[in-house]
């Protein structure tokens, strides 16, 4: 199994370096790096948005989540999905109409940039990073449990790809290299949710049979209420709200709507992305509880207490089982392919967090915007790779430390910090300057306070009661960015309102 | 000009609207029409949007008996209403883009007719 899922791996691996020669010869200017020249069309963007959500998590993490705790995982997968709706409705058309690259364009528009744009790039920077540490680790975890080699080795040769694809490739090949793995991704989810339905005659009714008739589960998996972390109502409201509202101040997720060409199709990209989320997030249901009754979820839990080995498994099991050749190569199919995952996510991560250093925090702040194109591309891809090498020496660092707690984080920041200030610039009159520093500045600080007090890092004596803070810290960012801007003055930000309102909204002036 | 006394960097595509009638823009009829139109939209959607979702919340951690009511063999009421939540987002998602490009689309259009560098007042 380890060889086969090895070659398929490696054939992949081809594949993609493939994409980055082809996407390196096309990189010359700054568009090219941070957007990819804004060629990317509707669709294929939509799956690049869906490849930078269905990450390892999505994949692996639901289905060992819904095969150990029952249905209560499926929060992730509607919410993830209908996120998608949020970033539609609110920000998608908008942020493509009046930025460049990043979300700090937005929001440095009206506002002072020299004091602003430097806040929000650190915000984002630190978001992303935090997003990418994570993943390095369960890229490593993930390697030892699939592949049978040593975490590190794993975790350095999943640095060592994305900084090839990023540094080399920049936007052109993270972007192609996300469509491809969204692909595959998807026809194994069908391939393997056609399998497992066929083992119950293709009735939900038969499958749910199954769950509640077994020995070691019970209707118990059929109901809410089983996974501690949203047993409370308060604690379901606040993770349920947090994922619906957090995606839309994402900065990786938020570049990608400057790939595409024009207003229509941002917006058709993220239907699109809401199209394919969907076809996707319908069948963890199938994945989950499949592996819970066919595998069985003391054998997952023997093997891996996280429960990322349940779908491989059931793959195993639906595709003929161990040791035949049609299960084991299934199994290595969806282990390359979850592979390949785990390094398009970092990739878009790194291109993230490279943009915030190179373009906001050097290029226009400490350069003031006096840097030739041949140059900006040079630091680009020098920040890239610092940003690798540090996400590997990160990762290293902390991979026996549980970390999964740094993802809540950043998404609680993002959603605290972030999110007031970019609704805020672009549908109110009244924010200013200083209230936009107040609100990032002091809602990133909540938002770290509530998670390092929370349960996830003390346990049973932490301070602050919730597992996810959003319910919390959210309306308290939305209230610091008022106050801020109620109690101060700023007559450019009020006056340029209207340009980037009717910037925003009109698509007068945009980039092409 | 700006609030803490640095200047301002240049934005490199301003010159394709005449600088000062970004003002004009915005207090045109066609604009605040836009405006309307959209807001008229996204506020409702994403009022009624956030209500299904606080519902099944609420419902799977405060009402159990009857998001565990079966309605056809095993399958029950919380499973329903989950799988329910995937096409009514959908639908909202295809609704609204429909509405924009019918409704909203072609005001910006006249907008951007209007007030295009070189086009006269």
């Amino acid at each position: 199994m380890n060889r086969l899922a090895i070659s398929l791996f490696m054939a992949l691996i081809a594949v993609t370096l493939y994409i980055t020669y082809w996407s390196a010869k096309r990189v010359k200017t700054t568009t090219d790096f941070y957007a990819a020249g804004r060629k990317i069309k509707g669709w294929q963007n939509g799956l690049a948005i869906v490849g930078e959500f269905l990450t390892a998590a999505a994949f692996l993490g639901i289905g060992g989540l819904i095969s150990f705790w029952g249905v209560d995982g499926q929060i992730y997968s509607i919410t993830w999905f209908a996120s998608y709706l949020v970033v539609l409705l609110l920000v998608a058309e908008p942020i493509r109409n009046s930025g460049k690259y990043t979300f700090a364009d937005i929001v440095s528009y009206r506002l002072d940039e020299r004091s602003i744009r430097p806040v929000a790039a650190i915000s984002a920077f630190l978001i992303s990073l935090m997003y990418l540490i994570p993943q390095m680790v369960a890229a490593g975890a993930l390697s030892k449990l699939l592949f049978g080699v040593p975490a590190s080795t794993g975790l350095i040769v999943v640095g060592a790809l994305m900084i090839i694809y990023i540094t080399f490739g920049g936007m052109v090949a993270a972007t192609w290299i996300q469509v491809l793995k969204a692909m595959m991704l998807l026809c194994g989810a069908y391939v393997l949710a056609f399998l497992v339905m066929r083992q119950f005659h293709f009735s939900i009714n038969a499958l749910f049979a199954a769950v509640a008739n077994s020995k070691d589960l019970g209707t118990a998996w059929l109901e809410p209420g089983r996974w501690p972390m949203v047993r409370t109502p308060i604690e379901r409201l606040s993770l349920g709200f947090t994922l619906l509202f957090g995606t839309a101040a994402l900065p990786h997720v938020l570049m990608r709507f400057y790939t595409v060409p024009s207003k229509q199709h941002a917006q058709g990209s993220a239907m699109w992305a809401l199209t394919f989320m969907m076809i996707f997030h319908v069948l963890t249901f199938i994945f989950g509880l499949g592996a819970a009754v066919l595998v069985g979820n003391k054998v997952i839990k023997a093997l891996d207490s996280g429960g990322n080995i349940a779908v491989p498994l059931l793959a195993r099991t639906v595709a003929g089982g161990p040791g035949t050749l049609t299960g084991e190569l299934f199994m290595a199919f969806l282990v390359a392919v979850a592979f390949i995952t785990i390094i398009a996510a970092t990739s878009g991560l790194c291109i993230a967090a490279s943009s915030a250093f190179s373009y906001d925090f050097w290029f226009r702040v400490l350069k003031r915007g006096r840097q030739d194109a041949a140059g900006q591309v040079r630091t680009a891809r020098f920040a890239a790779f610092a940003i690798g090498i540090l996400a590997i020496l990160g990762g290293l660092a902390v991979q026996h430390v549980n970390v999964a707690y740094l993802a809540g984080m950043a998404f609680a920041i993002a959603a605290t910090a972030n999110m007031p200030t970019l609704i805020f610039s672009l549908y109110w009159k009244g924010l200013t300057t200083k209230g936009a520093f107040i609100g990032i500045l002091g809602g990133a600080l909540v938002a770290v306070a509530c998670v390092v007090t929370g349960p996830s890092i003390m346990g049973k004596n932490a301070i602050f009661p919730l597992n996810n803070p959003g319910i919390v810290t959210v309306p308290i960012g939305f209230f610091l960015t008022y106050l801020g801007s109620v109690l101060t003055r700023d007559k450019v930000s009020a006056i340029k309102y209207q340009e980037l309102a009717v910037r925003s909204r009109s698509g007068l002036g945009a980039e092409s | 000009m700006s609030a803490l006394g640095a200047k301002p960097l240049p934005t490199p595509n301003l010159e394709l609207v005449a600088a000062d009638r970004w003002t004009e823009a915005f207090q045109s009829d066609a604009f605040k029409k836009l405006s309307r139109k959209r807001f008229r939209f996204v506020v409702p959607a994403l009022v009624s949007f956030s209500f299904v979702f606080f519902v099944l919340w609420i419902i799977q951690s405060m009402f159990r008996a009857v998001a565990n009511h079966r309605v056809y063999g095993y399958i029950n009421v919380n499973f329903v209403y989950t799988m329910a939540i995937f096409p009514t987002v959908w639908i909202l998602g295809y609704v609204f883009v429909r509405y924009i490009r019918r409704e909203v689309h072609p005001l910006e259009d006249e907008l951007n007719r209007r007030f295009q560098k070189g086009v006269k007042p």
